[in-house]
């Protein structure tokens, strides 16, 4: 029993302790730092699932630190949005952390593969951190540890990933700073920094320029965050040079974790009340995050180079997200939340393929999926489930997110959302069909090309994420009455 | 007007920061911006916790019967909030200048258009 009481701090707690651990490991035994934190990062899985189960059971947890009480303590609440999250970097890190144990030997020299993992875990510390926290200032220091460890590690990818890595440090420090000075005007209009506290006290200032300014600064510095469209610059840049081995973690957590605050901020911080009726920029957000897929989906189109397609798709899913929250039906939030899921699980796959492509063909162009499509077997099926499900075609989980966001949409009226919607998934069927191309139309080269063997740790965790998009669309039933519990009471 | 001359003081120093990041050419430069930008935002904290006439927050005795006036001393939580804030900060400046160290090593120049000329030279 007090085992599933600790368990708030185990999701946390066993992430930190290995990555304390491998540092020590690096100098002393480098032998054992892979074995240690496939040690870590199972037994933190299984923490984590077990504290979905809990919650699903028995509702919301609270854990405080050091037994100091809410208003004067840190303390950490799990509720179901937290559970998922946590499930979510989980899956996600597991796999892959499984797929880094051979992409690194590639990518990074040997003699530093020890720091690498103490940074790769810090940085998963740092994403469960934020996840679960329930006060906003010790939110913002995980989310500084977060970017910190990923500043790092998207550095380590050589020359030019260490100049795009720079430009991303300047951003997300303001993007940060932006998020500090929001939750200073709370502070000083509430005189606490506690979110359940703040939820308490800020009906009673709805109208006051403070909780507006407030809001702007939060949102702005959370946008820039997660490369909400206008914001989006440093995002291709990074992404496309920084190491696979770190992509793999990044890409699919690192957004989606400023869309979790951004939730959480509008839900259990502001209120749903405030966000959605005392404020009137329902249209404008919706405009902007349409906006966001079409610009996303054009650039995605106009390039060539595989890795930077898919960072401007990576775009163009936050688009949808926020799209979907913003809307206000409590169908495009449940698909929302719900995309958080499926785009984590599709951006991990996208990565992954470009990972093989790129180690194995030595090339990211169009013109190397032809040789893809004959030579790597396992890469080619996994491009076809992920673009399958990007796309929106029914047993994958990209379909259900995309048919609720519409059925929301149509209910209040955002019709250029669903155009937006729409044309975004005949971008990706293009892009799609561009990579397809290439193996009908080209002529087989002389030789015919030998299949290549792709190494067990690279097709374990594409076959893992590949079953998880579709076993995540055919179980949508389960999620969606997940995340129904999820939604505030005055939205359903 | 002149009674919030710290907010005053708070955004001019943020504005000089960000001018700073996103005019200057030189790369370390657009670092010292940043540590302004933050500096701006630690000093914003700071002041909302002082209050005029207000005494440092350490007790020197404490009395059960005299009961303690809130109103003396200054807000204690901004400023060990801020003493985290400023880790961050030096952490954050500590990284940003190795990567400028590992841009000039790659470059031999901190000066940002040479560095992207260089670059567009690679690619032709």
């Amino acid at each position: 029993m007090s085992m599933i009481n600790q368990l708030p701090f185990y999701v946390v707690g066993i992430p930190l302790f290995t990555a304390l651990i491998i540092g020590v490991l690096a100098i002393v035994q480098p032998k054992l730092v892979r074995l240690t934190g496939l040690v870590g990062i199972i037994s933190g899985a299984y923490a984590s699932l077990t504290l979905f189960l809990t919650v699903q059971q028995s509702g919301t947890k609270y854990y405080t630190f050091g037994n100091w009480p809410a208003p004067y303590g840190i303390e950490y609440s799990v509720d179901t949005l937290n559970a998922l999250m946590i499930l979510l970097i989980y899956a996600v890190s597991l796999l892959a952390y499984v797929y880094s144990l051979r992409s690194v030997i590639i990518e990074i020299p040997s003699n530093k593969h020890g720091y690498y993992y103490t940074l790769y875990f810090l940085l998963i510390t740092g994403l469960i951190g934020i996840t679960i926290t329930g006060d906003a200032f010790n939110l913002y220091v995980l989310y500084e540890i977060c970017a910190l460890s990923s500043y790092a590690l998207l550095a380590s990818g050589g020359k030019r990933a260490t100049l795009a890595t720079f430009y991303y440090l300047l951003i997300g420090t303001v993007g940060a700073c932006f998020y500090l000075i929001g939750v200073a005007y709370l502070f000083i209009k509430t005189g606490t920094l506690n979110m359940g506290q703040l939820f308490e006290h800020i009906p009673s200032i709805y109208f006051t320029s403070s909780i507006l300014v407030a809001f702007i600064f939060i949102n702005v510095g959370l946008f820039i965050k997660m490369a909400l469209f206008p914001l989006h610059g440093w995002l291709p840049n990074v992404y496309t040079k920084a190491p696979i081995s770190t992509t793999c973690l990044l890409a699919p957590l690192g957004t989606k974790l400023s869309i979790y605050i951004l939730i959480r901020f509008y839900f259990h911080v502001f209120g749903p009340e405030y966000v959605f009726q005392v404020l009137n920029i329902q249209p404008f957000m919706v405009w902007l995050a349409t906006l966001a897929i079409i610009v996303g989906s054009v650039y995605a189109i106009f390039h060539t180079n595989y890795r930077s397609t898919i960072a401007f798709i990576i775009v163009a899913e936050i688009g949808y997200i926020i799209g979907g929250l913003w809307i206000g039906h409590p169908d495009s939030i449940a698909a929302s939340i719900y995309h958080i899921l499926a785009d984590s699980l599709m951006t991990l796959s996208l990565f992954m393929i470009a990972g093989t492509v790129l180690f194995y063909l030595k090339s990211e162009k169009t013109s190397a999926f032809a040789l893809t499509f004959r030579q790597l077997r396992i890469t080619s099926i996994s491009l076809v489930v992920v673009f399958a499900s990007i796309v929106g075609i029914p047993p994958t989980s990209g379909f259900f997110s995309k048919m609720y966001l519409i059925k929301g949409a149509f209910a209040m009226g955002h019709y250029q959302f669903i155009v937006a919607l729409l044309f975004s998934s005949l971008a990706s069927l293009f892009i799609f069909f561009r990579l397809f191309e290439a193996y009908f139309y080209s002529k087989p080269p002389e030789p015919a090309p030998s299949i290549i063997k792709e190494d067990r740790l690279f097709t374990l965790p594409m076959i893992g994420v590949s079953t998880g998009i579709i076993l995540l669309g055919v179980t949508f039933n389960y999620w969606f009455s997940v995340i129904s519990r999820i939604i505030p009471v005055g939205l359903r | 007007m002149i009674l919030k001359f710290n907010y005053v003081i708070m955004i001019i120093l943020m504005m000089l920061g960000l001018w700073a990041m996103i005019a200057k050419k030189n790369i370390i430069k657009k670092l010292i911006g940043m540590a302004i930008f933050q500096t701006g935002i630690i000093l914003f904290y700071i002041s909302m916790g002082a209050k005029s006439g207000s005494n440092i927050p350490i007790l020197d005795y404490y009395d059960r019967y005299k009961p303690i006036d809130a109103a003396q001393y200054a807000n204690p939580l901004t400023q060990i909030l801020m003493l985290t804030a400023i880790v961050v900060g030096v952490a954050t400046l500590g990284l940003g200048l190795t990567l400028a160290r590992k841009i000039y090593d790659d470059y031999k120049t901190f000066n940002e258009d040479e560095i992207l000329q260089e670059i567009k030279n690679e690619h032709d």
